[in-house]
This record gives structure tokens, sequence and C-alpha cells, in this order.
């Protein structure tokens, strides 16, 4: 699984696969490893089973096919860059955006939709576990989820903003939004330190 | 009581449980033996998003340098005419393909190029007097459309064989005979050849 602010796994992998030290169905087969978890993640919190994980392969058939022209370009090398990360949830957000639209779906009422499932007292039970992340999903609108979950898992601000269209300001402003609303669910007072 | 750090902390700790959880059950991910899984058409609609998506990012770079010269013929703006014409070619054989119908004109490709240099070069001569943004209207409003066929045919359709007015040998006898997945799917191979070239070339020209 990817560890958050590390980004040395993927860009071991990477230089290795850019060298001709390990071929590309072995380093795949590696980055399935690393990423397949985070992108179920993304998924599992957005669209129930088993449908998440036919999305799941819906995204590394893409990755895949993808992945055997890969460009391993120099910016790509900078401190911090999670480029196969980062197409990962680029890609990831094309096909839950398809899935809406095939479903016939609406993206901007699902989060608000499924704040509204099994009121107050789930949402007590939600604090008392500590589970601020199902309380996320149960309160933040889409939008905002969509920023929160792949700045959980380390996706890049910059990269965040591309995908979504935005620019890094708001996806920084929705991503405090998200805090603020599960904050004040939980009843506390705002403070800590800026910054993510 | 939380702040906004310790709840950073209390989401980023679930964030890793979660991921942990769902690496222990992670499902191969394609069965290891058989043929390749086709491609469904979320899948498919998510990579006709991501054309649609990197030609938007482009666009003001574009809007700046239409004029430039590509290639000793074209400007950029004609290369995204090019993209134009075919997003509209590409979708018309799919419905047409859809509807059961057949095609009365043949796309032979030039034998020792990649492309059809002749159907090409007419394409251009008729998107040459249009404005920039008609070009890219056309381009995402054609894309747009093929969405949609994908999202709404049945899959019979999407992944049945049909004969299309390709002939990538150069001989018109021998057209291209595939599915409307694979020419769906064959636009974004197309598309994004192009656009990553225009990449390199706004980033040459904006160092």
């Amino acid at each position: 699984m990817a560890p958050a602010g590390d980004a040395s796994p993927e860009r071991s992998i990477l230089r290795a696969r850019a060298r001709g030290e390990v071929s590309a169905d072995e380093s795949f087969e590696d980055l399935y490893r690393l990423y397949g978890p985070t992108v179920r993640a993304w998924l599992r919190v957005r669209v129930p089973p088993p449908v998440s994980d036919d999305l799941l392969q819906d995204v590394f058939l893409i990755f895949h096919a993808r992945w055997g022209r890969w460009e391993f370009r120099p910016e790509l090398e900078v401190e911090g860059a999670r480029p196969v990360l980062s197409f990962l949830f680029r890609t990831c957000h094309f096909v839950l955006r398809g899935y809406r639209r095939k479903s016939g779906r609406e993206e901007s009422v699902e989060g608000l939709d499924a704040a509204d499932e099994g009121g107050p007292e789930r949402l007590t039970r939600s604090v008392e576990a500590g589970r601020a992340l199902e309380l996320a999903r149960r309160l933040c609108p889409t939008e905002e989820l969509g920023v929160l979950l792949p700045k959980l898992a380390g996706v890049p601000a910059r990269e965040i903003a591309r995908t979504l269209g935005l620019s890094e300001p708001a996806v920084d402003h929705r991503f405090r939004s998200a805090l603020g609303r599960i904050r004040k669910a939980l009843g506390a007072p705002r403070g800590g330190k800026r910054g993510h | 009581m939380a702040t906004d750090r310790a709840l950073l902390r209390s989401l980023t700790a679930e964030w890793a449980g979660l991921e942990a959880q769902l690496a222990r059950d992670l499902p191969a991910w394609r069965p290891a033996a058989g043929p390749p899984l086709p491609l469904s058409p979320t899948a498919i609609y998510a990579q006709l998003e991501d054309v649609l998506q990197a030609m938007a990012e482009m666009r003001p770079a574009i809007e700046r340098h239409a004029d430039r010269f590509v290639t000793g013929a074209w400007t950029l703006k004609d290369l995204v005419g090019h993209l134009a014409s075919w997003a509209a070619e590409f979708r018309q054989e799919v419905q047409t393909a859809a509807g059961g119908g057949s095609f009365d004109y043949v796309i032979p490709f030039a034998l020792n190029v990649i492309g059809p240099n002749e159907w090409n070069a007419r394409a251009a001569l008729r998107q040459r007097p249009l404005p920039l943004a008609d070009l890219l209207q056309q381009f995402e409003r054609e894309t747009r459309r093929l969405q949609d066929l994908v999202l709404e045919l049945p899959p019979p359709a999407l992944y049945g064989e049909a004969t299309f007015p390709l002939a990538p040998s150069g001989d018109p006898g021998q057209l291209v005979r595939g599915s409307i997945a694979i020419i769906a799917l064959g636009k974004c191979s197309h598309d994004l050849h192009h656009l990553g070239r225009i990449r390199e070339f706004l980033g040459r020209l904006e160092r």
C-alpha cells in the first residue's frame, strides 16, 4: 500500500523499469500491489462492492495499457512527484464519472444523500467509534470528498487540482471545508497548525 | 477536543487501516489465464474523458500559439482541425455501425506513412477557414457524443464485429474489421499521440 508522504517505493519501481532492470509486467505487478489497495479504498468509500472492484479492474486495465508506453520524463523525478499515483487518481476520477453517468446518478447529490442515511444515531456511533473517515464519507459533499481522499493517500495538491479542473487554493479550500465539517460534527474547536 | 492536526492524524491512520484491510484480499488484477478482459463502457468513457481534459488543459497555450507551424505544412491550428475532423469521423463511423449501416467510402492509408495522407489533406483544407474556437468546440462536441454512444450501446453492439471504412494497408479492398469499442479506443490512442506531441511542442515554446 502507499505510505502517505513517502514517494520512494513508486520512484524505485519507476527507476528500475526505466533502467530495464525489471520487465513491464513485473513492474506493473509491483505497482498494482503498491497502489491497488489505495485505488480500491478510493472506490470503496464512493461505491459499494462488487461495483467498486469492477471499477478497480477498469482503472488498472487502463493503467496497464498506458504502462506499456509510459514516458519516463525527468520532470516527474522531482521530490514529491508521484506520477503513477497521480495517473491512477485521475483515471479513477474519470471511471467514477463514467459509472455515475451510466447508472444515471448525479454526482453532486451522492455525498449529501449518504449523509442522511441512518440519521443521528448512526452518526453518534461513528464518532464514538473514532471513525472520522466514516463520518467524512457520510457528511462531506462529493466535491469535498473528492479532495480529501486523494490528500489522505498522498496525491500532490497540484495533481488533484489538475484532475478536478480547480486551482490549488480551491483544492485547499475544499480540504479545509471537509475538515471543518467533520470537526463540527465532533463538536471540536477550530485549531492546530495549517498545512498537510 | 480534536484540533485540525489531531483530526488529520486520525483520518490518516484510518485511511492507512482501510488500505491495509483492502490489501489483504486484493483481487488478482486479471485472471491468470484466458484472453485479455474487454474494457468496459465505463473504462472507454474514462479514456475519452482523459482526452477531453488533456485538450482542455492545453487550450490556453494552444490559443497563444495557434499560428505556429508544427510541421513544414501544418500550423498548430491545423493540427487541432485534424483532431476535430477525426473526432467527427470516428463518431460517425460508430453511429453508422451501431445502426447496422454500411459505408459508401474508404479511407486508404498511404503505404509508407502513418495515416491517410489524402483524407487528412482534404480535411485540413475544409477546416482551415474555421476559427480555432469552432474547431475546439467540434472536437469536444464529437468526443462527448461518442462518450454517450459508448455508454448507451448494448454490449452486443459495442463489442460485436463490424466493417469500418479504414484501409490501413492502403488497399481499399482490405477494410478494418473490429468492434465499436476498438474504434473508440483507436480514437483515444490517435488523440493521445497528437496531444502528447502538442504538449511537447508547447513546452518547448513556453520553456
